[in-house]
């Protein structure tokens, strides 16, 4: 368990690495905008951002359960699937994760005190971070186009009213009324 | 083999200086165009077919001659607009407080860039240094491209205020939003979502375009909902001469779900005063997407109340939970239309209570006219009839930053609901967080710029979910009431959106009515007989 050990204690290290590469997909004066703002009211994706992956990297180090990671992904992947990212771009700091954790431990893997095994192990868990994100990513993105037509049905809510009172169809009576 | 695939794909696209970066049209940012027979309607210039995500605007060939001496013309007649153009010192104040850009993260939703799209063209035309200088001092040629992010930028601030509370100058880009459509408008430029409701309303007078057989429709069902409710029989009148008081509510309150149950809370309140009122199938409107076209549509839309108060020989005009309309009424249509010397200085016919501050504009805020009764002990209320909901209250933008209206909507809601918290302070008051879809944003093919502008309001609300276990969103706008429940959907599920006249309704214990078992939604109640939570 060397490496669960190695990464427990430098934590805080990788997650403000993890932090730069979430928000470095951002603008740059965005970037220091969602790192410094520390009220969760006035920088609600920064502040999102920063307590999903300080989760995440719990996560990683605890092994618990599917639900948890679910919650914790769904924080931060919710917001991304909203922004002017591509989907790749949206969900691809999860990924880096893996490469950071490399840079951060290599004179450990190096030196063999790390073993490859471990690594592995490690790195799948994070694969399947990203797998249940794109889930979750998918699936926001349905939401988005759902709410859009239940808004349209919201809308015309008296127009088909009106429709059934007076035999028409909600179509005809939206293009009669102009809505 | 994935990570060998993936350390092939630069995620990163190269950073590029925001003067330099042409505007993406990418979908569900931006709302369609307008058509041409909304333009036509209301002889709008430039009408013709078009869409946002191509290339060929179909602009007229001298497009920028019309925006320059546009500008220039307006530059000349508000003396506001030339301050906010020379003023602004790029401290930065305003730049992180606007709710675009908190959700989305794009540097061209800071307030100040935002201004910074119309101020480079105003240097490079308006000034000598930008003339000489150019680029060195900001300044910009206004080019297609320029033409383009104007469009896709201003329509992106709801013209909510936030940004203007923060500035140590007070300039208010909400201001130089509305200049910048207005621009827009003089070369066809408007988007749908506004054009046709205004087109709309200039016509029948509201912005479904709903004529009055069909407005008088849809009221009557409410007073039928309400008669299951209540066993009472509110009778509205429609149209009658001299009627003491005329009612306008927006539209959205008699035609949407859940506005309609607002509007009738208005009803009962009415009944059960005893309210010498009467509705109008003609000002069947209290909205006006004028504000968000030009200064001269705003006023002919909003010159239809007067001209039915006076036609309908009314002593003075009660308005209801809208948002814009009381920016309209506050700010503008006194200098506009006003004075209404035809009309008499509002006074409540049950408390007596004289509404000074309305003395000229001569039309009263429901909010304040329920605060004053329940004030005066003239209303029963029951509050426990609300015990069901765990409320918050979000302050729309409007009555909150442009007319100040904060202590009466609490007043009401502490009165006719015993479990009430506030979201936290940052977030209400005079800093209010936009529901993210003003100004005539609520479309639904820009439903992620809502969303994401939403983001900052509604992240807001699940904190004082998950505290305090909130699952009622009461607010004091129409377009709030359409457009928070699809935010809550997508960000905190389980918190639906009430008017605080709905919760007034519920709460009010009418003469004679039958034993209440439902909310005005027909929601079951649930008395808790804990103590109150305020
Ligand atoms: S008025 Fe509101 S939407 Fe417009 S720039 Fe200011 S804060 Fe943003
Ligand atoms: S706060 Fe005012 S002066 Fe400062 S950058 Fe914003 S608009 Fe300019």
């Amino acid at each position: 368990m060397a490496l669960v050990d190695q990464l427990r204690e430098r934590r805080e290290a990788v997650l403000e690495r993890w932090l730069d590469v979430a928000l470095g997909d951002y603008p740059e004066e965005t970037a220091r905008f969602l790192r410094t703002e520390r009220d969760q009211f006035a920088n609600p994706v920064g502040h999102s951002t920063r307590r999903g992956l300080e989760g995440l990297l719990g996560w990683l180090l605890r092994e618990t359960g599917r639900d948890e990671a679910q919650a914790l992904l769904d924080g931060i992947v919710r917001i991304r699937a909203l922004q002017d990212l591509s989907a790749g771009r949206a969900l691809a700091f999860i990924l880096e994760l893996k490469e950071l954790i490399r840079a951060e431990l290599a004179a450990e893997i190096e030196a063999g005190r790390i073993s490859q095994e471990e690594l592995c192990t490690l790195e799948k868990r994070v694969d399947g971070l990203a797998l249940l994100a794109f889930d979750i990513y998918v699936e926001c993105r349905e939401q988005i186009h759902r709410i859009r037509l239940e808004e349209l049905r919201r809308a015309s809510w008296a127009a088909s009213r009106l429709a059934r009172e007076r035999g028409l169809s909600s179509d005809q009576l939206a293009r009669q009324e102009g809505v | 083999m994935a990570d060998e695939i993936l350390s092939t794909i630069d995620y990163k696209p190269p950073r590029r200086r925001w003067l330099d970066t042409p505007v993406e049209f990418r979908r569900g940012t931006w709302c369609y165009g307008a058509k041409a027979k909304s333009l036509e309607a209301v002889g709008l210039p430039n009408p013709r077919e078009w869409s946002p995500d191509q290339e060929d605007w179909k602009l007229p060939p001298n497009w920028r001659e019309i925006l320059l001496e546009g500008l220039r013309e307006r530059l000349e007649r508000f003396r506001s607009l030339r301050l906010f153009m020379d003023t602004c010192v790029r401290c930065g104040a305003c730049a992180d407080k606007c709710h675009y850009y908190i959700g989305s993260g794009d540097p061209k939703n800071m307030p100040v860039l935002r201004a910074e799209l119309l101020r480079a063209v105003y240097r490079k035309n308006f000034t000598l240094a930008g003339r000489i200088m150019g680029e060195f001092v900001g300044a910009r040629e206004l080019t297609q491209d320029v033409l383009k992010e104007w469009f896709y930028y201003f329509f992106q601030c709801s013209e909510c205020r936030r940004c203007s509370v923060f500035c140590p100058f007070g300039i208010d880009t909400a201001e130089l939003t509305m200049i910048a459509r207005e621009l827009l408008n003089l070369v066809g430029c408007n988007i749908d979502w506004i054009a046709g409701p205004v087109a709309n309303c200039y016509r029948t007078g509201n912005h479904l375009g709903l004529e009055p057989h069909a407005f008088k429709d849809m009221v009557d069902f409410c007073v039928d909902e309400l008669e299951e409710v209540t066993g009472v029989r509110v009778e509205p009148t429609f149209n009658r001469k001299g009627a003491e008081v005329l009612f306008i509510a927006p539209s959205g309150d008699v035609f949407a779900d859940p506005g309609m149950y607002t509007f009738m809370g208005y009803l009962l309140v009415f009944h059960e005063v005893g309210l010498d009122y009467t509705l109008s199938t003609y000002a069947s409107e209290g909205g006006n997407f004028g504000l968000f076209t030009s200064h001269e549509m705003m006023k002919r839309l909003n010159a239809k109340m007067y001209a039915e108060a006076e036609r309908l020989g009314v002593k003075w005009i009660l308005g209801g939970e809208c948002g814009h309309m009381w920016r309209v009424v506050h700010q503008y249509m006194d200098t506009m239309n006003g004075p209404a010397d035809f009309l008499e200085e509002p006074v409540s016919p049950v408390t007596g209570t004289k509404f000074d501050h309305a003395k000229s504009t001569k039309m009263v805020h429901i909010a304040e006219f329920t605060a004053d009764l329940i004030r005066h002990g003239k209303l029963k209320l029951d509050p426990g009839r609300n015990d069901h909901l765990r409320v918050t209250f979000h302050d729309s933008c409007n009555p909150a930053r442009a007319m100040g209206l904060l202590e009466e909507p609490r007043y009401i809601i502490r009165s006719v609901c015993r479990h009430f918290h506030e979201m936290p302070e940052n977030t209400i008051r005079e800093q209010t967080f936009c529901c993210g879809s003003g100004a005539g944003l609520n479309a639904d093919e820009n439903m992620e710029i809502r969303l994401r502008g939403g983001f900052p309001r509604a992240n807001a609300v699940r904190y004082v979910r998950e505290k305090y276990g909130v699952n009622a969103l009461a607010c004091l706008c129409a377009i709030d009431r359409a457009v928070l429940p699809p935010l809550m959907e997508y960000w905190v599920p389980g918190v639906d959106v009430y008017g605080v006249h709905e919760l007034v309704g519920n709460a009010l214990v009418l003469k004679g009515e039958k034993e209440r078992t439902t909310d005005l939604r027909g929601e079951p109640l649930d008395r808790t007989d804990d103590d109150e939570d305020l």
